[in-house]
């Protein structure tokens, strides 16, 4: 891989001197010298051979693991001297591999293993699993936040960075603590860490994270703070420390200036903020399991939490074990199918059955009904945490956006595959048979709300360079069809038309992702912390994004699912061509200044 | 003519490879006006920046395709009617500098040879300069019309950067419409497709 990003460090290490400014090419630079310049060669073989550039931008964990490995290698003072004799045995290597092979029932591979290296394999019949294939899981699990916390963001300081990651490796138990963080507990904390939003001074514009906490778990808080902040907390803490935190101010002292002097109204206070703290931590169970999910330490923290709760309280404590017992973790998407009636599915009785069924054998409004089926199944499944930090923009955060991407790679293989289907017909009037169906199809989609696919077809498929230049095909369009192009394509493509249009529709809806991907990028313009304090009006303005985005994920279509039309629209099943195939193919349709009678 | 202030609509693409600063660019260009006036709930769609120029007032309505870049049909939408263009990479990210290939192209392809710079940002992360030789053999390479080395967090040559381009969008201007330059009437409306109000707005809050 190394050769690969060869041209690029030439640059930029490459020192010139004497220079403040920028230079610009005019007319007196001389012509380029006839050297062949090979210095963004690997653009251009990602350019051309898409699979490359994939195959590259997969392989980038691994390269980044082993720069990662060599620079904490030799910094060997920082993991534990009783570790390092620990890791790496290479007996303890050889028995993991053996046991997998044995596993795997390769027996052969094992005992020629087993002669080769000259080591016995001590069988282990109690484990029922690759132990290997096990460790390699959890050991993934544990070095992407290793990454994680390494990378460079604008949203992280070095030095959050560098304590989130010190963290982690303590959780570990890899990294010896020895410093002890500088926390200021919430009973201890001035009141006044806070600055009020402008227009409305109940809510919060920033504050300390302490202050947050308070207000959070105050009986009067009537905002939707404590939503703000469950679903965007990841942005400015741990979900260890925000636990931490709550049971901080769980444990109410005695002597408070805060409370009551008086010992009756003190019990009183007590039970209202430890219900409060319950509540908050019920909600956050049962709303962002995943959270707990992810991670044994906060797991471990909470179920230590409930005992404590348990002595003095055996309801608070029940509460919260009940919301654990209870969850799912499944989110449940509201049938729509109790208030409307199930359309009757359109079925092309003669051919379904057949292997050879094309999607011209169906009925258009069945297509735009199982795309739009293929469609909510991506979106309802994108997490609110897929929105946070521009995670989908980045390749070292992609993994996060799993389902952004999804969403963004199936559009961009419909607008191919409409494209390419178009193209593929050889006679205009079948070209011309087939934009007209793709504007139908795409009339029906938007009609469903489906806004996401329509304009996967609309913008992407019809109007891309290689469709769009058929200007033949174009021209012997029927009218009304042409109309409804151009009104669609208005529709979706101009901003403030496409709000609108979204703003007066109603559920079952797919929104278009990438405008909010986009509102999100605006919103993290704004600074994280305003003079020290966190910035909470700008997690109001992600989680207002996040809740239209659930707010839509809530109700599904009604439709049936048809196997083997849902088959053919698969993404499997889509053929991927790349621009300059396809403009090729265009121009094969219809040459450049050929006149209308040469073209079939 | 004399003491008359001509207008000007200019349309301009921030493009680049997602994660590289091309909205923070573009907020730092407009003075900040971008995003304290932001409201995900009305949605900005361009950015506008008012610049005085010889007699003429050009207003550069900067189109911004944060945050979609991996959705390949959006960069038509927003390509239609540009007359300038930035590409933007970050000095810090290889990638980044990689993608300005297929970034300049895909330009090509959409429209009729428009004056398109080529941005470097990041650079207050960067020990040392880029090399200028390489970087001008680069820009003769790919029909840049220059490049900047900037910074849109310690705002290093931002307004350096659009002035340049400014210079070339007025200069082409004048190329293609030698009549209608020294006419009032617009040539380009940009509002047209937006909403007037919010394009207003966005500009007197930038005044």
């Amino acid at each position: 891989m190394a050769e690969l990003q060869a041209g690029f460090p030439d640059i930029m290490r490459a020192a010139a001197s004497n220079r403040t400014r920028s230079n610009t090419i005019g007319a007196r630079s001389p012509p380029p010298p006839p050297v062949v310049d090979r210095s963004d060669w690997a653009a251009r073989v990602g350019t051309k051979h898409k699979e490359i550039a994939a195959l590259k931008e997969r392989i980038y964990p691994l390269e980044r693991a082993c720069s990662f490995a060599q620079e904490y290698y030799t910094d060997e003072g920082s993991i534990k001297a009783e570790k390092r004799s620990e890791l790496l045995k290479e007996d303890v290597i050889m028995q993991l591999i053996m046991q997998h092979l044995e596993m795997e029932g390769l027996r052969q591979s094992r005992k020629e293993l087993e002669k080769v290296s000259g080591r016995r394999y001590v069988q282990r019949p109690e484990l029922t699993d690759s132990r290997l294939v096990t460790l390699m899981r959890l050991a993934v699990k544990d070095t992407e936040m290793v990454w994680d916390h390494t990378m460079d963001d604008k949203f992280t300081t070095e030095e959050t960075n560098a304590n989130d990651l010190r963290e982690h490796l303590l959780s570990l138990d890899l990294h010896e603590d020895k410093t002890q963080s500088e926390d200021t507990n919430i009973w201890n904390e001035s009141q006044f860490n806070f600055v009020p939003e402008e227009k409305d001074p109940n809510s919060l514009k920033a504050a300390s994270l302490n202050h947050i906490i308070l207000r959070m778990t105050d009986e009067e808080t009537k905002s939707n703070l404590r939503d703000i902040v469950l679903y965007t907390y990841q942005t400015f803490v741990t979900p260890e420390k925000l636990l931490q935190k709550l049971i901080e101010r769980y444990q109410v002292p005695a002597k408070d200036p805060t409370l009551s002097k008086r010992d009756e109204e003190w019990r009183v206070q007590k039970a209202r903020i430890r219900i409060q703290v319950i509540q908050v931590i019920k909600s956050w169970i049962t709303r962002h399991f995943d959270d707990f999910k992810n991670s044994d330490k906060l797991m471990t923290a909470l179920e230590e939490f409930i005992k404590m709760v348990e002595i003095e309280s055996k309801n608070l404590a029940q509460q919260l074990t009940r919301a654990l017992d209870l969850h799912t973790g499944v989110k449940t998407i509201e049938d729509s199918s109790r208030k409307d009636k199930i359309p009757e599915p359109k079925i092309p009785w003669k051919t379904i059955f057949s292997p050879a069924l094309t999607i011209w054998d169906c009925d258009d409004e069945e297509i735009a009904r199982q795309l739009s089926i293929i469609e909510f199944n991506i979106f309802s499944s994108i997490q609110a945490s897929e929105l946070m930090n521009q995670a989908w923009t980045k390749p070292r955060l992609r993994h996060k956006a799993p389902n952004i991407i999804k969403m963004t790679e199936r559009s961009n293989l419909i607008s191919n595959w409409v494209a390419f289907t178009i193209l593929s017909q050889e006679k205009i009037r079948k070209r011309v048979k087939a934009v007209t169906r793709f504007i139908r199809i795409a009339e029906f989609t938007a009609g469903m709300n489906n806004f996401s696919t329509a304009m996967a077809i609309v913008s992407g498929g019809l109007g891309c360079t290689a469709v769009h230049k058929l200007k033949y095909t174009w021209a012997e369009l029927p009218n009304q069809q042409s109309r409804t192009f151009q009104e669609l394509s208005e529709k979706l493509t101009d901003p403030l038309a496409y709000r609108n249009m979204l703003n007066a529709a109603d559920q079952p809806c797919i929104p278009f992702l990438g405008l909010f991907l986009r509102d999100l990028v605006y919103i993290d313009e704004n600074p994280d912390t305003i003079d020290d304090l966190i910035n909470v009006n700008k997690r109001k303005q992600i989680y207002d994004i996040i809740e239209k985005v659930t707010r839509y994920q809530n109700q599904g279509y009604s439709f049936v699912e048809i196997p083997q039309i849902a088959q053919m629209l698969d993404s499997k099943r889509m053929y991927i061509v790349t621009e300059e195939e396809m403009n090729r193919m265009s121009d094969r349709c219809e040459p450049r200044n050929a006149d209308r009678n040469s073209i079939q | 003519m004399e003491g008359e202030t001509e207008e000007r609509d200019y349309k301009v693409l921030v493009v680049g490879e997602g994660g590289c600063g091309k909205t923070s660019y573009i907020n730092q260009y407009v003075n900040h006006i971008f995003s304290k006036a932001y409201k995900a709930t009305v949605g900005v769609d361009f950015a506008l920046k008012q610049v005085q120029w010889e007699n003429t007032r050009v207003r550069l309505a900067l189109w911004d395709i944060a945050g979609q870049e991996r959705f390949n049909h959006m960069t038509r939408v927003y390509y239609k009617g540009a007359h300038g263009a930035m590409v933007v990479f970050d000095v810090t990210k290889d990638k980044t500098f990689q993608a300005v290939p297929r970034w300049k192209k895909d330009i090509d392809s959409n429209l009729d040879n428009i004056p398109t710079v080529l941005v470097a940002n990041k650079c207050d992360l960067l020990d040392n300069p880029l090399d200028t030789e390489t970087m001008e053999k680069f820009c003769a390479q790919h029909g840049f019309i220059g490049w900047y080395e900037t910074s849109a967090k310690e705002n290093i040559r931002v307004e350096d950067c659009g002035t340049f381009l400014l210079e070339h969008l007025v200069k082409r201007d004048r190329e293609l419409n030698p009549g209608k330059y020294t006419n009032t009437e617009k040539t380009v409306s940009l509002t047209q497709a937006s909403d007037p109000r919010l394009a207003a707005k966005t500009c007197n809050n930038s005044c």
